[in-house]
């Protein structure tokens, strides 16, 4: 906003303990008169959350003598919202938590460090303003289903129930999918003991019916272009005819299918012509009855095995064993006399699964614990069993049947693989390979070398810079933080759910359904508002590009986490605001640091790095910045500080948004202005990362792996910068971390750089 | 209650919503043509301003061009102060670092994606260039008229497809949804629901959020810390005016239907006012203690406590049982800003409410009542969620894994799954998470103690999808055995030790064996009906809730009280439960 003409004042809290640990008289001075900043007043009481402080400091922003309250008390992390509704830009000093709560009360150090932390917050208010949001980009409320399986239908007719307008496009020539073939179903509401009927048909009318719903069969997605508010989608159906729509999001659950079944032939598939998959005994089942393919005779035994060998499958979904429990069951509803084996290594039968586990047993299906050593073709299996600690042979049986496990449909394998962006999908999509491989990608790989690792083409053919795939996590399920945040995916405004998402069930399908829905409703609202999504709900701030010294070396554009950025045809960042999720990435890898927001940016950081009084070097007191995640690790600062943990006097900290954000200018900046070290704390990398933004304490590491030959050329040890993961639950690891840092910049001795 | 109040500030959202549709409408063909070739245009022309020099373009040129890009010129101050700061800040630092060469080229040369750059260059413009063709020129401007020909009829529609997406449909007395439970899932659906744009009020029984989960230590598979995505979340409360938490609450009743609820809350008291910020100073003041809740007892606390360093809201609790004692005046006397307050008393209030989302989640099943596993007989003898507390930093052993008897390391460790569940005389369903959660404790264990033996009892081990990578990560752990047995019965040794007894599936074998801690998995017990059971809310034999099937129902369940989940399945059912609570109180009656 060029209109907002700061009006900063200073609020300095006398209360909580902080008089009695810092002269309030020498803090105020240094704010009115020791630093190079103008301030509306300064203001000082017992407190500023509640009573006479708080009533002082909404008469300044009402009076309009202040539209930027800086207020040195407690960390941000508490009393968030009273100071937020007193409607100014709110920056805060931690003096708290973070000074007196850390240091000796009444020493010239701890003095140091809470003018510090003032001086900072006023350079913070001098360099930010409130963000200005971006132009509203909505367009469409319109909501894209992509799959017309259980859970497409299920998502289309959620939407359609919440007031959307839904358009569901199916590739095959009708809706339904997979689920549509199965004659009965695993229990999802009670009794759960027995077989129910098939949802699937009821969902299919009750599509075809509502009018808010337009169904495209025959028909795939073939571009999508724009951003959350305004997706600009082409499809085309079997005729090659094209069509172009607007939807504000989009809701992939283009389902699975079955693993290959040529990796099944060493459990007899192929050999006799009823050694059948679970598919086709269900193909039997709902045509004509299960009968043996060879004779036409309806089996009198048979044996359903759950296939769970890791090296073909590294996951083994629940759904094997629901589905060779339920099998069992159909074949002896049938024929009260069939008898039914399962044979399993691990049966799982979660939740109230195991009533319907317990009525198959009831029914009289034995279940057999034990290894398939081999399968003959005259349809004898040699099982290691478990129980019996010995090899036994089971002969005579009419039929065997294979589970055959779910393939997330992260691709659609009936188009041809793109050429580009496959590193979103590599190690991940491949179902036999490891844990998958985040985090660095897109710094070390090229997009675009190397074989498809799963055959097929893009589901949407994201028109996006990094490329058309919906990235994957492991397994090739297309999930993110899927722990606390199921539905996130790394492509803003559009979620995934049902089997493509993890393996389920058609009850599970359904529900989660109901859970993409809801985030691709406030995708829209939020893209509305243009405001960001999880995990910086309602942020209004958005990255700036000063495209005038911009090389074009489009390191933002490859390093964005949600593939935000796109390249103009000279190569130039454009931003789709909406996809952005305001981390800051961009930010950080900028070489020429022209890529900043309203209210964080190089310019702030750097001057928060310069308003520190360094002590100069006959002082002998070192001075060590400390970039802290403000997700995890200043929490976990703020934590050492609750339990009153003591802690080194000379480090100063600036919370970022995300370790991917740090720019090596910071680094450089803070070095060159006589700090004598530097610390990165973010979150875990690597398999099992914790960064809330994907990668960004990856990105941290490999950049600054980097920084020692700058250093280097600086004649500055490298050991003076240090990258480390810290964890929120390591309030009573950071001080020692802290402390030992210093103890080995005391080491490496003072920055010659110090005036 | 904040019923007027948020009607009132709905519906001036309502109408600021609403102007901000008009306007977009009304400049759609500006918003498009600056998407599609003014972008182009303008980064044509700063490439024209920077032929001569990449650092050295003309600032009038780079103002133009991102006034264009922007179309704004209210930016066109900012952008130029800006990178005039930027530009100063590069120089600056070039000045310092580099001597003669430039600073952020040395930065630039030893940055990783420029070592990748040359590589990808040439194929990447060819590609960008491709594409570029194929959307504006290739596919004729056929493709370009149809698209935006979509986007103009898009466009439209907005408004009204707007207000049926987010308006206010008549017919619904209170639009405002009631979460009840603040834990994961509850915190979850409270905020799904919020940030799609509706009042939500959170009622959490205890003094402060995160229920369960907050007192883990970890989450499996991914060993990470619970209080990671709880922070975030208490962010997203913090920063949304939406969503008002009131903690020490319970629903007492609830009447009417959908879209009109009387739902009638009572709070105990905290004995602090808002006004407390967590300054610790009234829990200086006493020395008594009472047994620590949030350890589930497993040690003390003091009776004026901050229950956990994580704990939202910060405020101090208070516990009764020193109000008329001399240290009530002590800790009154020691808060500087007043906020403690004695003179507080149980309250009743009602709430008008449109939806309900019951959010109650579990208890561990109280391994007491399996007697023969010796639960109450021996302090060696642990469920699963005082591991979970035993093994955390903010923990009674300061996350050291002890024995609750001596405090003396363990060497040898038992699990044993399925205490209560998958038994018709105890739980007859699968809890889900008691198989992970005892893998999780193994490497609990193997972490802290390298040579420490963990046998794990087990009917099934019960991986799903990605927890069967993490149990076959395990399994190869070879100080870790798996023994296929339930087993029959837990002794005390002569040594005060436990035994457990039992006979080997596999092999039929019996075995006494010993341990420093036996750790019993005790399954999920949906908690809902401990305190109040809502009437119309269907409810299974085991008393989860049953997803209504169809229609008119206003009042639905998330997390454990819907079925034996874990973690994701909870935040699954969560976000589910929020569209469901929003569908209903947006359609009309």
């Amino acid at each position: 906003m060029s209109d907002f003409e700061k009006k900063p004042g200073v609020y300095l809290c006398e209360g909580c303990g902080i008089s009695e640990a810092i002269d309030m008289d020498e803090l105020e001075e240094d704010v009115t008169g020791g630093f190079d900043f103008s301030v509306s007043h300064c203001r000082r009481a017992a407190s500023f959350c509640t009573g006479e402080g708080m009533e002082q400091l909404k008469k300044d922003v009402a009076g309009g003598e202040v539209n930027q309250a800086i207020i040195a008390g407690c960390s941000p992390r508490v009393m968030t919202r009273e100071f937020d509704e007193v409607g100014a830009q709110i920056i805060r000093a931690n003096l708290r938590e973070q000074v007196i709560w850390t240091q000796p009360a009444g020493t010239e150090d701890t003095l140091m460090f809470a003018k510090d932390n003032v001086r900072m917050a006023m350079a913070q208010a001098e360099n930010s303003t409130p963000p200005t949001p971006h132009e509203s980009t909505m367009v469409s409320c319109k909501l894209l289903v992509v799959g017309g399986g259980v859970t497409g239908l299920s998502a289309a007719l959620e939407a359609a129930k919440t007031g959307a307008e839904v358009v569901l496009v199916e590739k095959s020539d009708h809706l339904g999918g997979w689920a549509a073939k199965w004659s009965k179903v695993s229990p999802h509401r009670p009794p759960y003991r027995g077989l129910q009927d098939n949802p699937v048909p009821g969902l299919i009318a009750e599509v075809e019916a509502n009018d808010a719903i337009t169904v495209k069969t025959d028909t795939i997605v073939t571009s999508t272009g724009g951003m959350p508010g305004k997706f600009t989608v082409k499809t085309t159906n079997a005729g090659g005819e094209d069509e172009w729509d607007v939807f504000g999001a989009i809701v992939v659950a283009t389902g699975w299918r079955p693993y290959d079944t040529a990796k099944l032939e060493y459990l007899g598939f192929g050999k006799n012509d009823d050694i059948i998959t679970d598919i086709e005994f269900e193909e039997l089942a709902a045509n004509g009855g299960i009968k043996r393919k060879s004779d036409g005779k309806a089996p009198e035994i048979a044996a359903f095995i759950i296939t769970s060998d890791p090296d073909i499958m590294p996951y083994s979904s629940g759904v094997s064993s629901v589905v060779a429990i339920k099998q069992a069951q159909m074949l002896v509803d049938a024929n009260p006399d069939a008898m039914a084996y399962v044979i399993y290594e691990e049966l799982r039968a979660h939740g109230t699964t195991e009533d319907f586990y317990r009525e198959a047993q009831e029914k009289g299906v034995i279940f057999q614990k034990g290894t398939v050593k081999s399968v003959g073709d005259d349809l004898a299996i040699t099982v290691e069993d478990d129980l019996l600690g010995q090899e036994v042979s089971m002969t005579g049986l009419d039929m065997i049947v294979l589970t055959t496990g779910m393939v997330p449909n992260s691709t659609n394998p009936d188009i041809e693989a793109s050429d580009k962006g496959n590193s979103q999908l590599k190690d991940d999509i491949n179902p036999t390979a490891s844990f998958a491989k985040p985090g660095l990608e897109v710094l070390t790989q090229n997009d675009d070398e190397g074989e498809p690792a799963q055959p097929g083409g893009p589901l949407l053919n994201l028109q996006y810079r990094q490329g058309p795939h919906i990235p994957v996590l492991a397994n090739g399920f297309t999930d993110s933080h899927y722990i606390c945040f199921p539905y996130e995916t790394r492509r803003t405004g559009i979620y995934t759910c049902g089997p493509v998402r993890r393996a389920m069930t058609i009850g599970e399908a359904r529900e989660d359904a109901q859970g993409a829905v809801l985030k691709a409703i406030q995708s829209m609202r939020a893209s509305e508002e243009s405001s960001a999504v999880h995990p910086r709900a309602g942020d209004l701030s958005f990255p700036k590009f000063g495209l005038d010294i911009c090389t074009k070396c489009r390191r933002c554009t490859v390093e964005c986490p949600f593939g935000a950025i796109d390249e103009d045809e000279q190569d130039y960042p454009i931003l789709n605001p909406t996809r952005c999720r305001r981390c800051g990435t961009c930010m950080g890898a900028c070489p020429v640091r022209t890529i900043s927001f309203d209210n964080y940016s190089p310019v702030m950081v750097s001057e928060m790095i310069g308003a520190v009084e360094m002590p100069d070097e006959f002082e002998e007191k070192p001075r060590i910045l400390v970039f802290a995640c403000e997700n995890d690790a200043y929490p976990a600062l703020d934590m050492a500080g609750i339990n009153r943990q003591q802690m080194n006097s000379m480090m100063r900290f600036i919370p970022v948004r995300c370790l991917g954000s740090v720019t090596l200018l910071w680094i450089s900046t803070a070095l060159e202005k006589g700090y004598d070290g530097v610390m990165l704390m973010g979150c875990k990398s690597g398999d099992d990362y914790q960064c809330h933004f994907v990668k960004g304490s990856a990105m941290a590491t490999e950049r600054m792996a980097k920084v020692g030959e700058t250093l280097q050329s600086l004649m500055l040890e490298e050991e003076r910068v240090k990258v480390e993961e810290v964890s929120i639950a390591d309030s009573s690891r950071i001080t020692g971390l802290l402390n030992d840092f210093g103890t080995e910049i005391e080491g490496i001795g003072l920055n010659p750089f110090k005036m | 209650m904040a019923n007027s109040d948020s009607s009132d500030d709905k519906k001036a959202a309502e109408e600021t919503a609403s102007d901000e549709i008009e306007t977009t409408s009304d400049d759609l063909e500006d918003e498009f043509a600056a998407f599609e070739a003014e972008a182009k245009a303008a980064a044509a022309k700063a490439m024209g301003g920077m032929s001569g020099g990449a650092a050295a373009a003309a600032s009038g040129a780079a103002a133009d061009a991102a006034d264009d890009i922007e179309d704004d010129e209210d930016e066109e101050d900012d952008f130029a102060a800006f990178e005039a700061a930027a530009k100063a800040a590069a120089a600056g630092a070039m000045a310092n670092m580099g001597g003669g060469a430039a600073g952020s080229g040395a930065v630039e040369d030893s940055s990783p994606a420029q070592a990748s750059a040359p590589a990808e260059t040439p194929d990447d413009t060819a590609e960008t260039e491709d594409e570029a063709e194929a959307e504006t020129q290739g596919a004729a401007p056929v493709a370009d008229d149809a698209k935006s020909a979509a986007l103009a009829a898009a466009a439209g529609n907005l408004k009204q497809a707007s207000e049926k997406l987010f308006g206010a449909a008549p017919g619904v007395k209170s639009q405002t949804i009631l979460v009840v439970g603040g834990g994961i899932a509850g915190v979850t659906a409270a905020l799904e629901a919020a940030e799609t744009g509706y009042d939500v009020i959170l009622l959490e029984k205890e003094a402060f959020l995160g229920g369960r989960v907050t007192r883990l230590n970890r989450y499996f598979p991914k060993m990470c810390h619970p209080t990671c995505g709880l922070e975030i979340n208490y962010q997203r409360i913090k920063r949304n005016p939406r969503l008002k938490v009131i903690t020490l609450a319970q629903v007492q009743d609830v009447s009417g239907s959908r879209g009109d609820y009387t739902v009638s809350v009572k709070t105990t008291p905290r004995y602090t006012t808002p006004a407390c910020d967590g300054c610790g100073m009234c829990a200086g003041a006493v020395e008594s203690e009472v047994p620590n809740p949030f350890n589930y007892g497993l040690d003390k606390a003091k009776t004026v406590r901050l229950s956990h360093e994580h704990a939202f809201p910060m405020a101090y609790v208070i516990d009764p049982s020193i109000i008329g004692t001399p240290e009530a005046d002590k800790v009154k006397a020691a808060c500087p800003k007043g906020a403690v307050d004695f003179e507080q008393k149980e309250e009743v209030f009602d709430l008008n409410i449109g939806a309900i989302i019951w959010a109650t989640g579990w208890k561990p099943y109280n391994a007491s009542k399996i007697e023969v596993y010796s639960y109450d007989k021996c302090d060696d003898i642990i469920n699963n969620v005082e591991m979970e507390r035993l093994a955390n930093h903010d923990g009674p052993t300061a996350g050291k894994i002890l024995r609750p008897s001596n405090g003396e390391e363990v060497k040898k460790v038992a699990m044993v799954q399925c205490a209560g569940s998958r038994d018709i005389n105890h739980l007859a369903y699968c809890s889900m998470i008691c198989c992970l959660a005892s893998l999780k404790h193994a490497t609990y264990v193997r972490e802290q103690y390298p040579d420490a033996q963990i046998d794990i009892y087990y009917i099934d081990i019960r991986a799903h999808d990605k927890m069967s990578q993490f149990y076959a990560r395990v399994k190869r752990d070879e100080n870790i055995n798996f023994i296929k047995s339930k087993p029959a019965h837990i002794k005390i040794g002569d040594d005060g030790r436990p035994v457990v007894c039992g006979e080997r599936t596999i092999d039929r074998g019996l075995y006494e064996n010993d341990y420093d801690l036996v750790v019993l998995a005790t399954g999920m017990q949906p908690a809902l009906a401990a305190d109040f059971a809502p009437a119309d809310l269907t409810r299974d034999e085991f008393g989860f809730v049953v997803p209504s099937k169809e229609g008119s129902e206003g009042q639905f369940s998330a997390g454990v009280a819907g079925g034996p989940f874990d973690v994701a399945l909870s935040n699954q059912s969560a976000t589910a439960a929020a569209l469901k609570a929003i569908q209903a109180v947006r359609a009309g009656s």
